[in-house]
């Protein structure tokens, strides 16, 4: 499915089917070819890993001297982890 | 006291090439020496009195550019004799930020939402930051603990990628429909 969910779409826990979260933006990602949305989802233990895994596509900026070497690692893996 | 409002018209010039662009435009400006998130004012494309803030709303290396709207016509004709300017309208725009991971107030932000809950505790920078340990700017008390903690909070933005294999669960929207993220 390659529908993007866009905002105020409910966040559904798979298993239960109990809303979790909502979509507050979403779109189509041109520099991944997928679907992409951010939202709020409860920050509840059974969702610990859930969480870690979800990652934004990186911000490509030409980093300046002001952002910190490891800003620029972590946007980087973001957008390797999203290509896959 | 009293204010003065000023009314600008800003431009944005965004991308790899900006900076070529906006040096060729604005020799006055030593555009490699601005980082990112710093201002300056100048001339540009002949307008005086421009604002320039290397910054921008789409996650790429780029400028904002502020001018007295009666010379914004001319200022975007002048960045459009660039072959490698093109125009790009709010839809593009919007794509770009989402990418970024940037919030757009009224949708992914609202003063019922706090930083941490928002995922832009970086904007305050690490726990021994002076904001953090000097706190006193209006909200620093809804959520930072007295020792510059982050308070806990219930919710937390996220960002989801389509059919990415890492992450073993679906999105299931209100409609039924569901695709694996």
């Amino acid at each position: 499915m390659r529908a993007p969910a866009r905002a105020h779409t409910d966040i559904l826990n798979p298993s239960s089917g109990d809303k979790i979260g909502e979509i507050t933006s979403g779109g189509f990602c041109p520099s991944a070819n997928k679907p992409f949305a951010m939202g709020y989802v409860v920050r509840a233990a059974s969702f610990k890993e859930f969480i870690r895994h979800l990652m934004f596509v990186a911000a490509m900026f030409q980093l300046l001297s002001l952002l910190k070497g490891r800003l620029l690692i972590f946007l980087f893996e973001a957008k390797r982890l999203l290509r896959r | 006291m009293s204010a003065m409002i000023l009314s600008r018209y800003p431009s944005y010039l965004q991308g790899k090439g900006a900076k070529t662009a906006l040096q060729d435009l604005a020799p006055g400006i030593d555009v490699a020496r601005m980082n990112f998130m710093t201002s300056t004012t100048g001339t540009v494309a002949g307008i005086a009195n421009c604002r320039v803030t290397r910054c921008g709303y789409t996650g790429e290396d780029g400028f904002e550019i502020s001018v007295d709207p009666k010379h914004a016509v001319a200022l975007a004709e002048a960045l459009m004799k660039f072959n490698f300017v093109k125009p790009a309208g709010l839809g593009a725009r919007d794509s770009l930020r989402l990418e970024a991971g940037l919030c757009l107030y009224g949708n992914d932000l609202d003063e019922t939402i706090n930083p941490v809950e928002a995922n832009l505790t970086w904007t305050i920078g690490g726990p021994k930051s002076r904001r953090r340990v000097e706190q006193g700017f209006l909200g620093a008390s809804k959520f930072l603990e007295k020792d510059g903690k982050l308070k806990p909070v219930t919710k937390k933005r996220v960002g989801f990628g389509g059919t990415n294999p890492l992450v073993p669960y679906q999105i299931v929207d209100s409609y039924h429909l569901y695709f694996k993220v």
